[in-house]
């Protein structure tokens, strides 16, 4: 099952962009936003109906919308913005980088090791940033 | 090069902003799991928060187009059904990473640019030109975010 949900997760995120650059052919990015977080949200509200929403403290509900603000209100919009002037593709694969800011955070923070493979992964991402913005 | 024809430094600069803050949400999801549990109801304040936060952006959006403008219900339904396919991608790979370590789920789930670029040339290539070039990166991005990940290991 963790397999199938693996490749559910690369097919949702892929066809993610190419759905949504069809409809911002002519919504504006900010709306189109909105109107996608509308059916994300439809979507996990049914699923707590079904199975009850988790008790959480005020703590835990101030760092969620601290995630929802970064993640969706900005990562969401400058993705369709994004989407909207670059196209579906390039987009997608620019984005695939957000790892390497996690990654990057987590050195430069975390103090986690730089190993030769962490090394490899970021000179392969970099080498494909240049051919997709040079492209 | 962009859709709209020579460099678009704002789209990139776009794209870029949007990897920085996808990022960044990353690891402050994983703590919030760790420390708070329930991904579901989690997953429905952050929703709830960035529609809240969206809401007067859209809503100034809207009325940017003009007096009787409504939005045309094909390009709402493909939206609506962009944001069904990044909830159904974002939460199976939540499910995959419970089920399975992150060394056989993130070299899946991190081939979704190649899915897109597929995707683009079925279904989209008469609006969006992928080059060789576009397709290449694509690929060295998605081995390069493969080491990353498996570096963490």
């Amino acid at each position: 099952m963790g397999f199938i949900g693996a490749l559910l997760a690369a097919l949702g995120w892929g066809t993610d962009s190419v759905l949504a650059r069809q409809g911002l052919r002519s919504l504006p990015p900010a709306l189109a936003t909105g109107i996608s977080l509308c059916a994300s949200l439809a979507i996990c509200l049914i699923a707590i109906a079904i199975v009850g929403p988790a008790r959480f403290p005020l703590a835990g509900i101030a760092w969620f919308g601290m995630i929802g603000l970064i993640n969706f209100l900005l990562g969401r919009q400058f993705n369709f913005r994004a989407t909207k002037r670059l196209g579906a593709a390039r987009t997608s694969a620019l984005l695939a980088t957000s790892p390497l800011v996690s990654i990057g955070l987590a050195v430069l923070l975390a103090g986690e090791q730089v190993t030769p493979l962490l090394l490899l992964g970021v000179l392969l991402s970099v080498s494909g940033v240049i051919l997709v913005v040079g492209g | 090069m962009s859709a709209r024809g020579g460099h678009d430094w704002l789209g990139y600069a776009f794209a870029f902003g949007g990897a920085v803050c996808y990022g960044t949400a990353s690891p402050l999801l994983k703590i919030g799991l760790r420390d708070y549990g329930s991904i579901l109801t989690g997953i429905t304040i952050a929703l709830a928060t960035g529609l809240l936060a969206v809401a007067p952006l859209a809503f100034a959006a809207w009325h940017g187009q003009g007096p009787g403008w409504r939005p045309e219900r094909r390009a709402t339904l493909f939206v609506l059904a962009s944001g069904c396919t990044a909830l159904l991608g974002f939460g199976s790979n939540t499910f995959a990473l419970s089920q399975l370590p992150v060394v056989v789920v993130a070299p899946i789930s991190s081939t979704y640019p190649l899915i897109t670029v597929f995707l683009v040339r079925v279904f989209l290539r008469h609006s969006e030109v992928i080059t060789r070039r576009t397709a290449i990166g694509a690929v060295l991005i998605v081995l390069g975010v493969i080491c990353v990940t498996l570096s963490q290991r």
